[in-house]
Protein backbone atom coordinates (compact mmCIF):
# COMPACT_ATOMS: atom_id res chain seq x y z
CA UNK A 1 0.00 0.00 0.00
CA UNK A 2 1.15 3.43 -1.14
CA UNK A 3 2.87 5.74 1.93
CA UNK A 4 0.39 8.14 3.26
CA UNK A 5 1.18 11.55 2.20
CA UNK A 6 1.54 14.13 5.15
CA UNK A 7 -1.88 15.50 6.04
CA UNK A 8 -1.60 19.34 5.57
CA UNK A 9 -3.80 19.63 8.68
CA UNK A 10 -1.00 18.25 10.86
CA UNK A 11 0.96 20.92 9.94
CA UNK A 12 -1.13 23.61 10.53
CA UNK A 13 -2.45 22.25 14.07
CA UNK A 14 1.81 22.33 15.00
CA UNK A 15 1.88 25.96 13.32
CA UNK A 16 -1.08 27.54 14.31
CA UNK A 17 -3.21 26.41 16.93
CA UNK A 18 -0.44 27.05 19.06
CA UNK A 19 -1.70 30.61 18.88
CA UNK A 20 -5.35 30.33 19.25
CA UNK A 21 -5.67 32.39 22.14
CA UNK A 22 -4.05 34.67 20.43
CA UNK A 23 -5.36 35.22 17.54
CA UNK A 24 -8.91 36.01 19.61
CA UNK A 25 -6.78 38.14 21.51
CA UNK A 26 -6.23 40.20 18.63
CA UNK A 27 -9.31 39.95 17.38
CA UNK A 28 -10.93 41.04 20.10
CA UNK A 29 -8.64 44.51 19.74
CA UNK A 30 -9.94 44.80 16.53
CA UNK A 31 -13.63 44.46 17.18
CA UNK A 32 -13.99 45.39 20.60
CA UNK A 33 -17.06 43.01 20.95
CA UNK A 34 -16.11 39.72 22.26
CA UNK A 35 -18.77 37.52 20.27
CA UNK A 36 -17.27 39.18 17.31
CA UNK A 37 -14.24 38.44 17.97
CA UNK A 38 -15.35 35.14 18.59
CA UNK A 39 -16.44 35.03 14.92
CA UNK A 40 -13.58 36.58 13.29
CA UNK A 41 -11.06 34.40 15.36
CA UNK A 42 -13.03 31.65 13.57
CA UNK A 43 -13.50 32.98 10.33
CA UNK A 44 -9.28 33.32 10.01
CA UNK A 45 -8.49 30.18 11.13
CA UNK A 46 -10.52 28.65 8.76
CA UNK A 47 -9.05 31.30 6.13
CA UNK A 48 -6.22 30.13 7.14
CA UNK A 49 -6.52 26.56 6.99
CA UNK A 50 -7.37 26.52 3.32
CA UNK A 51 -4.62 28.86 2.66
CA UNK A 52 -1.79 27.39 4.47
CA UNK A 53 -0.24 26.30 1.46
CA UNK A 54 1.08 29.92 1.07
CA UNK A 55 2.23 29.79 4.23
CA UNK A 56 6.23 30.27 4.51
CA UNK A 57 7.65 27.00 6.49
CA UNK A 58 9.57 28.99 9.31
CA UNK A 59 8.28 31.66 9.23
CA UNK A 60 5.96 33.74 12.03
CA UNK A 61 2.81 31.83 11.94
CA UNK A 62 1.13 33.96 14.49
CA UNK A 63 2.00 37.20 12.88
CA UNK A 64 0.88 35.50 9.50
CA UNK A 65 -2.50 34.67 11.37
CA UNK A 66 -2.79 38.34 12.61
CA UNK A 67 -2.41 39.70 8.93
CA UNK A 68 -5.05 37.49 8.25
CA UNK A 69 -7.34 38.56 10.65
CA UNK A 70 -6.98 42.19 10.05
CA UNK A 71 -7.55 41.74 6.40
CA UNK A 72 -11.12 39.97 6.97
CA UNK A 73 -11.87 42.34 9.56
CA UNK A 74 -11.26 45.45 7.13
CA UNK A 75 -13.44 43.19 4.16
CA UNK A 76 -16.33 42.60 6.83
CA UNK A 77 -16.58 46.46 7.12
CA UNK A 78 -16.34 46.55 3.65
CA UNK A 79 -18.93 43.80 2.81
CA UNK A 80 -21.19 45.55 5.57
CA UNK A 81 -20.45 49.02 4.16
CA UNK A 82 -19.43 50.24 7.63
CA UNK A 83 -16.86 52.77 7.39
CA UNK A 84 -13.37 51.40 9.37
CA UNK A 85 -11.94 53.33 11.98
CA UNK A 86 -9.26 55.28 9.74
CA UNK A 87 -6.09 53.86 9.43
CA UNK A 88 -4.53 56.85 8.43
CA UNK A 89 -2.82 58.60 11.08
CA UNK A 90 -5.15 60.72 12.89
CA UNK A 91 -3.48 63.60 14.59
CA UNK A 92 -3.20 62.67 18.09
CA UNK A 93 -3.76 67.01 18.91
CA UNK A 94 -7.55 65.93 17.81
CA UNK A 95 -7.81 63.54 20.42
CA UNK A 96 -6.85 64.90 22.81
CA UNK A 97 -4.04 62.59 23.76
CA UNK A 98 -1.08 64.00 22.34
CA UNK A 99 1.78 62.69 24.21
CA UNK A 100 3.59 65.90 22.63
CA UNK A 101 2.31 67.96 25.24
CA UNK A 102 5.40 67.38 27.44
CA UNK A 103 5.84 63.78 28.02
CA UNK A 104 8.93 62.74 26.62
CA UNK A 105 10.48 58.84 27.35
CA UNK A 106 12.56 60.38 30.25
CA UNK A 107 9.26 61.28 31.71
CA UNK A 108 8.47 58.20 31.51
CA UNK A 109 9.16 59.30 34.35
CA UNK A 110 7.97 56.63 37.11
CA UNK A 111 4.90 57.60 38.89
CA UNK A 112 5.05 58.11 42.58
CA UNK A 113 4.88 54.41 43.85
CA UNK A 114 6.06 52.88 40.63
CA UNK A 115 4.14 51.49 37.71
CA UNK A 116 3.73 48.43 39.45
CA UNK A 117 0.69 49.87 41.35
CA UNK A 118 -1.47 49.25 38.15
CA UNK A 119 -3.51 46.62 37.46
CA UNK A 120 -3.43 45.09 34.32
CA UNK A 121 -7.20 45.52 34.03
CA UNK A 122 -6.19 49.57 34.50
CA UNK A 123 -3.17 48.77 31.77
CA UNK A 124 -6.23 47.37 29.27
CA UNK A 125 -8.76 50.37 29.72
CA UNK A 126 -5.65 52.39 28.76
CA UNK A 127 -4.62 50.62 25.69
CA UNK A 128 -8.47 50.83 24.93
CA UNK A 129 -8.32 54.06 25.17
CA UNK A 130 -5.70 54.77 22.47
CA UNK A 131 -6.88 55.96 19.70
CA UNK A 132 -6.43 54.01 16.00
CA UNK A 133 -4.51 52.95 14.18
CA UNK A 134 -2.09 53.82 17.15
CA UNK A 135 -3.40 51.23 19.74
CA UNK A 136 -2.84 48.79 17.01
CA UNK A 137 0.86 49.05 17.31
CA UNK A 138 0.59 48.82 21.03
CA UNK A 139 -1.56 45.47 20.87
CA UNK A 140 0.58 43.76 18.35
CA UNK A 141 3.53 44.59 19.82
CA UNK A 142 3.52 45.27 23.64
CA UNK A 143 0.75 42.69 24.12
CA UNK A 144 1.59 40.04 21.56
CA UNK A 145 5.36 40.34 20.92
CA UNK A 146 5.81 40.80 17.56
CA UNK A 147 8.93 42.68 16.57
CA UNK A 148 8.60 45.63 14.31
CA UNK A 149 9.11 44.31 10.94
CA UNK A 150 6.17 41.77 12.03
CA UNK A 151 4.28 44.67 13.07
CA UNK A 152 4.40 46.13 9.63
CA UNK A 153 3.59 43.22 7.64
CA UNK A 154 0.18 42.81 9.61
CA UNK A 155 -0.96 46.70 9.78
CA UNK A 156 1.01 46.92 5.84
CA UNK A 157 2.70 49.79 6.69
CA UNK A 158 6.52 50.84 6.86
CA UNK A 159 8.43 49.80 9.95
CA UNK A 160 9.12 53.40 10.77
CA UNK A 161 5.80 54.13 10.58
CA UNK A 162 4.91 51.24 12.91
CA UNK A 163 8.16 53.19 15.69
CA UNK A 164 6.03 56.00 15.37
CA UNK A 165 2.83 54.60 16.25
CA UNK A 166 4.07 52.24 18.32
CA UNK A 167 5.36 55.40 20.89
CA UNK A 168 2.86 57.75 20.03
CA UNK A 169 0.71 54.80 21.59
CA UNK A 170 2.65 54.02 24.50
CA UNK A 171 2.65 57.85 25.56
CA UNK A 172 -1.23 57.89 25.22
CA UNK A 173 -1.22 55.07 27.36
CA UNK A 174 1.14 56.69 30.04
CA UNK A 175 -0.54 60.06 30.23
CA UNK A 176 -4.06 57.65 30.67
CA UNK A 177 -2.49 55.70 33.31
CA UNK A 178 -0.23 59.16 35.09
CA UNK A 179 -4.68 60.88 34.56
CA UNK A 180 -5.99 58.04 37.18
CA UNK A 181 -3.42 59.38 39.57
CA UNK A 182 -4.43 62.65 39.42
CA UNK A 183 -7.72 61.98 39.30
CA UNK A 184 -7.58 59.64 42.19
CA UNK A 185 -8.98 56.88 40.81
CA UNK B 1 14.04 65.36 33.08
CA UNK B 2 13.70 64.46 29.93
CA UNK B 3 15.90 62.28 27.52
CA UNK B 4 15.24 64.94 24.91
CA UNK B 5 17.63 66.99 27.03
CA UNK B 6 19.88 64.91 28.18
CA UNK B 7 23.31 65.64 27.52
CA UNK B 8 24.75 63.16 24.69
CA UNK B 9 27.26 60.80 25.80
CA UNK B 10 31.04 62.15 25.03
CA UNK B 11 29.80 65.61 26.72
CA UNK B 12 31.81 65.98 30.34
CA UNK B 13 35.22 67.69 31.08
CA UNK B 14 35.55 68.22 27.53
CA UNK B 15 32.71 69.36 26.88
CA UNK B 16 29.61 68.75 25.04
CA UNK B 17 30.21 67.75 20.88
CA UNK B 18 27.40 69.70 19.15
CA UNK B 19 27.08 66.83 16.58
CA UNK B 20 26.73 64.16 18.91
CA UNK B 21 24.18 65.82 20.51
CA UNK B 22 22.36 65.78 17.07
CA UNK B 23 22.39 62.38 16.71
CA UNK B 24 22.81 60.55 19.93
CA UNK B 25 20.39 57.79 20.03
CA UNK B 26 19.45 58.47 23.42
CA UNK B 27 17.79 61.96 22.63
CA UNK B 28 15.41 60.28 19.46
CA UNK B 29 12.56 58.27 22.20
CA UNK B 30 12.09 56.47 19.05
CA UNK B 31 15.19 55.02 19.25
CA UNK B 32 15.29 54.32 22.81
CA UNK B 33 12.31 52.55 22.25
CA UNK B 34 13.43 50.60 19.87
CA UNK B 35 16.52 49.97 22.23
CA UNK B 36 14.32 48.69 24.75
CA UNK B 37 11.96 46.46 22.23
CA UNK B 38 15.13 44.45 21.31
CA UNK B 39 15.29 45.79 17.72
CA UNK B 40 18.72 46.92 15.90
CA UNK B 41 21.58 44.88 14.36
CA UNK B 42 24.24 43.28 16.69
CA UNK B 43 26.77 45.89 15.92
CA UNK B 44 23.91 48.63 17.40
CA UNK B 45 23.24 46.61 19.90
CA UNK B 46 26.27 46.38 21.35
CA UNK B 47 27.12 50.11 20.82
CA UNK B 48 24.44 51.37 22.70
CA UNK B 49 24.93 49.01 25.64
CA UNK B 50 28.32 50.64 25.81
CA UNK B 51 26.64 53.70 26.35
CA UNK B 52 24.39 52.99 28.53
CA UNK B 53 26.94 51.11 31.24
CA UNK B 54 29.41 53.72 30.57
CA UNK B 55 26.34 57.04 31.67
CA UNK B 56 25.05 55.12 34.97
CA UNK B 57 22.07 58.41 34.68
CA UNK B 58 21.08 57.38 31.08
CA UNK B 59 20.78 53.63 32.05
CA UNK B 60 18.45 54.81 34.99
CA UNK B 61 16.51 56.70 32.91
CA UNK B 62 16.37 53.85 30.10
CA UNK B 63 15.31 51.47 32.57
CA UNK B 64 12.46 53.33 34.29
CA UNK B 65 11.05 53.72 30.42
CA UNK B 66 11.80 50.14 30.33
CA UNK B 67 9.73 49.21 33.57
CA UNK B 68 6.25 51.07 32.07
CA UNK B 69 6.47 48.88 29.11
CA UNK B 70 6.77 46.36 31.39
CA UNK B 71 3.63 47.34 32.89
CA UNK B 72 1.86 47.32 29.55
CA UNK B 73 2.78 43.40 28.96
CA UNK B 74 0.57 42.76 31.83
CA UNK B 75 -2.14 44.05 29.84
CA UNK B 76 -2.32 40.69 28.08
CA UNK B 77 -4.10 38.63 30.53
CA UNK B 78 -6.37 35.85 29.81
CA UNK B 79 -10.09 36.38 29.88
CA UNK B 80 -12.46 33.83 31.50
CA UNK B 81 -14.34 33.39 28.14
CA UNK B 82 -11.10 32.91 26.77
CA UNK B 83 -11.59 28.53 27.36
CA UNK B 84 -15.32 28.94 26.01
CA UNK B 85 -14.07 30.63 23.40
CA UNK B 86 -11.47 28.50 22.32
CA UNK B 87 -13.17 25.06 22.70
CA UNK B 88 -15.77 26.17 20.15
CA UNK B 89 -13.15 27.51 17.86
CA UNK B 90 -11.63 23.86 18.06
CA UNK B 91 -14.85 22.30 17.14
CA UNK B 92 -14.79 24.47 14.12
CA UNK B 93 -12.00 23.90 12.94
CA UNK B 94 -12.12 20.15 13.72
CA UNK B 95 -15.10 19.89 11.52
CA UNK B 96 -13.35 22.04 8.94
CA UNK B 97 -10.27 20.04 8.79
CA UNK B 98 -11.80 16.44 8.57
CA UNK B 99 -13.25 17.21 5.27
CA UNK B 100 -11.42 16.69 2.05
CA UNK B 101 -9.15 19.80 0.90
CA UNK B 102 -10.50 21.11 -2.04
CA UNK B 103 -7.49 20.22 -4.09
CA UNK B 104 -7.72 16.76 -3.24
CA UNK B 105 -11.00 16.80 -4.63
CA UNK B 106 -9.76 18.09 -7.89
CA UNK B 107 -7.42 15.20 -7.81
CA UNK B 108 -9.61 12.63 -6.80
CA UNK B 109 -12.26 13.99 -9.93
CA UNK B 110 -8.87 13.78 -12.23
CA UNK B 111 -8.21 10.88 -10.77
CA UNK B 112 -11.79 9.24 -11.79
CA UNK B 113 -11.23 10.40 -15.51
CA UNK B 114 -7.65 8.60 -15.15
CA UNK B 115 -9.50 5.77 -13.92
CA UNK B 116 -12.16 6.29 -16.59
CA UNK B 117 -9.89 5.64 -19.47
CA UNK B 118 -7.69 3.26 -17.72
CA UNK B 119 -11.39 1.07 -17.28
CA UNK B 120 -12.13 1.31 -20.98
CA UNK B 121 -8.40 0.72 -21.46
CA UNK B 122 -9.05 -2.61 -19.53
CA UNK B 123 -12.32 -4.01 -20.84
CA UNK B 124 -10.83 -3.22 -24.13
CA UNK B 125 -7.91 -5.25 -23.68
CA UNK B 126 -10.02 -8.09 -21.83
CA UNK B 127 -11.82 -8.44 -24.44
CA UNK B 128 -9.48 -8.53 -26.96
CA UNK B 129 -7.61 -10.97 -24.75
CA UNK B 130 -10.71 -13.47 -24.30
CA UNK B 131 -11.43 -12.22 -20.14
CA UNK B 132 -14.53 -11.54 -19.29
CA UNK B 133 -15.92 -7.93 -18.55
CA UNK B 134 -16.14 -8.59 -14.90
CA UNK B 135 -12.91 -10.34 -14.19
CA UNK B 136 -10.63 -7.50 -15.97
CA UNK B 137 -12.60 -4.79 -14.13
CA UNK B 138 -12.80 -6.68 -10.77
CA UNK B 139 -9.41 -7.71 -10.18
CA UNK B 140 -7.95 -4.80 -11.44
CA UNK B 141 -9.66 -1.53 -11.63
CA UNK B 142 -11.20 -1.87 -7.95
CA UNK B 143 -8.32 -2.75 -6.38
CA UNK B 144 -6.78 0.64 -7.92
CA UNK B 145 -9.16 2.66 -7.01
CA UNK B 146 -9.33 1.02 -3.03
CA UNK B 147 -5.94 2.13 -2.61
CA UNK B 148 -6.37 5.91 -3.95
CA UNK B 149 -9.21 6.31 -1.89
CA UNK B 150 -7.56 4.50 1.14
CA UNK B 151 -4.67 7.32 0.77
CA UNK B 152 -7.42 9.56 2.23
CA UNK B 153 -6.84 7.45 5.56
CA UNK B 154 -4.46 9.02 8.21
CA UNK B 155 -1.61 6.38 8.80
CA UNK B 156 -2.43 4.75 12.24
CA UNK B 157 -5.97 4.11 11.47
CA UNK B 158 -6.56 0.40 12.82
CA UNK B 159 -9.10 -2.00 11.31
CA UNK B 160 -9.75 -0.01 8.45
CA UNK B 161 -11.44 -1.94 6.12
CA UNK B 162 -11.79 -0.49 2.36
CA UNK B 163 -13.74 -2.73 -0.35
CA UNK B 164 -13.97 -2.15 -4.03
CA UNK B 165 -16.52 -4.27 -5.90
CA UNK B 166 -17.44 -4.55 -9.45
CA UNK B 167 -19.24 -6.85 -12.01
CA UNK B 168 -21.33 -9.13 -11.64
CA UNK B 169 -20.92 -12.38 -8.98
CA UNK B 170 -18.39 -13.84 -8.43
CA UNK B 171 -18.27 -10.63 -6.82
CA UNK B 172 -14.20 -9.41 -5.98
CA UNK B 173 -13.47 -6.82 -3.63
CA UNK B 174 -10.59 -5.39 -2.43
CA UNK B 175 -10.31 -5.48 1.37
CA UNK B 176 -7.74 -2.93 3.11
CA UNK B 177 -7.70 -4.21 6.87
CA UNK B 178 -4.68 -2.87 9.09
CA UNK B 179 -2.59 -1.59 6.46
CA UNK B 180 -2.60 -4.90 4.25
CA UNK B 181 -3.68 -4.94 1.40
CA UNK B 182 -5.94 -8.25 -0.54
CA UNK B 183 -8.37 -9.21 -3.24
CA UNK B 184 -11.37 -11.74 -2.07
CA UNK B 185 -13.49 -13.18 -4.15
CA UNK B 186 -17.03 -13.42 -2.78
CA UNK B 187 -19.71 -15.41 -3.07
CA UNK B 188 -22.81 -13.51 -3.32
CA UNK B 189 -24.30 -13.32 0.31
CA UNK B 190 -21.35 -14.06 2.11
CA UNK B 191 -19.73 -10.50 1.96
CA UNK B 192 -20.79 -10.58 5.62
CA UNK B 193 -18.60 -13.86 6.51
CA UNK B 194 -15.40 -12.09 4.76
CA UNK B 195 -15.30 -9.22 5.90
CA UNK B 196 -15.34 -9.25 9.75
CA UNK B 197 -16.16 -5.72 10.32
CA UNK B 198 -18.26 -4.89 7.20
CA UNK B 199 -21.37 -6.15 5.85
CA UNK B 200 -21.45 -5.06 1.78
CA UNK B 201 -24.03 -4.17 0.30
CA UNK B 202 -23.97 -4.88 -3.78
CA UNK B 203 -23.81 -0.97 -5.41
CA UNK B 204 -27.56 -1.90 -6.33
CA UNK B 205 -28.59 -1.67 -2.83
CA UNK B 206 -27.20 1.31 -1.76
CA UNK B 207 -29.49 3.63 -0.70
CA UNK B 208 -27.59 6.40 -1.32
CA UNK B 209 -24.55 7.33 -3.71
CA UNK B 210 -22.35 9.96 -4.73
CA UNK B 211 -20.23 10.49 -1.07
CA UNK B 212 -17.29 9.41 0.49
CA UNK B 213 -16.83 8.94 3.89
CA UNK B 214 -13.61 10.77 5.42
CA UNK B 215 -12.52 9.99 8.33
CA UNK B 216 -12.11 12.73 10.60
CA UNK B 217 -8.58 13.94 12.87
CA UNK B 218 -7.88 11.25 14.93
CA UNK B 219 -9.78 8.59 13.73
CA UNK B 220 -9.07 5.23 15.41
CA UNK B 221 -11.06 2.15 15.36
CA UNK B 222 -13.01 1.10 11.87
CA UNK B 223 -16.31 2.68 13.71
CA UNK B 224 -14.85 5.89 13.01
CA UNK B 225 -14.10 5.63 9.49
CA UNK B 226 -16.99 5.20 7.36
CA UNK B 227 -20.50 5.82 7.78
CA UNK B 228 -23.58 5.28 5.95
CA UNK B 229 -26.66 3.40 6.06
CA UNK B 230 -28.76 0.59 5.14
CA UNK B 231 -31.16 -1.41 5.63
CA UNK B 232 -31.81 -2.62 9.27
CA UNK B 233 -28.58 -4.60 9.03
CA UNK B 234 -26.10 -2.77 7.18
CA UNK B 235 -23.55 -0.82 6.31
CA UNK B 236 -22.61 1.07 3.35
CA UNK B 237 -20.18 2.90 2.57
CA UNK B 238 -19.30 5.39 -0.03
CA UNK B 239 -17.89 6.36 -2.54
CA UNK B 240 -19.55 4.86 -5.16
CA UNK B 241 -18.05 6.04 -8.24
CA UNK B 242 -18.80 6.46 -11.96
CA UNK B 243 -18.57 4.05 -15.13
CA UNK B 244 -19.68 1.21 -13.13
CA UNK B 245 -17.61 0.64 -10.66
CA UNK B 246 -18.04 1.35 -7.62
CA UNK B 247 -15.74 1.70 -4.44
CA UNK B 248 -16.41 1.57 -0.88
CA UNK B 249 -14.89 2.52 2.44
CA UNK B 250 -16.63 -0.38 4.88
CA UNK B 251 -17.67 -0.15 8.91
CA UNK B 252 -19.29 -2.18 11.12
CA UNK B 253 -22.82 -1.40 11.21
CA UNK B 254 -22.17 -0.24 15.50
CA UNK B 255 -21.40 3.50 14.27
CA UNK B 256 -24.59 3.97 11.67
CA UNK B 257 -27.12 6.13 11.61
CA UNK B 258 -30.52 6.94 10.19
CA UNK B 259 -31.18 8.85 7.61
CA UNK B 260 -34.03 11.13 8.25
CA UNK B 261 -36.74 11.09 5.18
CA UNK B 262 -37.19 15.05 4.22
CA UNK B 263 -34.20 16.47 5.13
CA UNK B 264 -32.40 15.58 2.04
CA UNK B 265 -29.01 14.61 2.58
CA UNK B 266 -29.21 15.06 6.36
CA UNK B 267 -27.83 11.77 8.25
CA UNK B 268 -27.61 11.59 11.84
CA UNK B 269 -24.52 9.80 13.69
CA UNK B 270 -24.99 7.37 15.96
CA UNK B 271 -21.75 7.50 17.28
CA UNK B 272 -21.56 10.90 17.39
CA UNK B 273 -23.87 14.29 18.52
CA UNK B 274 -25.78 16.35 15.99
CA UNK B 275 -27.32 16.10 12.76
CA UNK B 276 -25.13 16.78 9.53
CA UNK B 277 -26.39 17.82 6.22
CA UNK B 278 -25.24 17.44 2.74
CA UNK B 279 -21.37 18.31 2.44
CA UNK B 280 -21.86 17.40 6.15
CA UNK B 281 -19.96 17.22 8.93
CA UNK B 282 -20.26 15.12 11.45
CA UNK B 283 -19.37 17.01 14.41
CA UNK B 284 -16.73 14.67 15.63
CA UNK B 285 -15.78 11.86 13.87
CA UNK B 286 -17.14 11.41 9.94
CA UNK B 287 -17.62 13.83 7.14
CA UNK B 288 -19.03 12.98 4.23
CA UNK B 289 -18.76 15.03 1.14
CA UNK B 290 -21.25 15.28 -1.72
CA UNK B 291 -19.22 13.92 -5.09
CA UNK B 292 -21.19 15.16 -7.84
Amino acid sequence: MASQPPRPTEAFERECLPWLADVRAFALALTRRPADADDLAQETFLKALRAFSTFQPGSNAKAWLFTVARRLHIDRHRRAQVRPQPLAEQPLEESGLDPAGGAGPGEASTPPGGWSRFTPEQVRAAIEAVPEPFRMAVVLRDLHGLAYDEVAEVLDVAPGTVMSRLHRGRECVRRHLVSLLDTGR
Amino acid sequence: MSLHTTPPLGSGPTGPDPMRRTTAWHADPLEVDRWLDGEGSPAEREARARDLARDPALAARVEARKAFLGLLATGRSPSPQDAVAEARLREALAREASSPAPARMRLLRRWQGWAAAAAVLLVALGAWSGWGLSRAIAVETPAEMAVRLLDWIPSGSEGVAGCAEAGPSPQTFVLVQDGELEIRACEEGTEGQDLSRALLRRPEELPAVGFVAVPAPGARRSSEIGITEMGKDGVVVFDVLDHGKRVYLAVDAASLRQRHPGKGDAWTCAACHGTARQAMDNPHRIVLRRLR
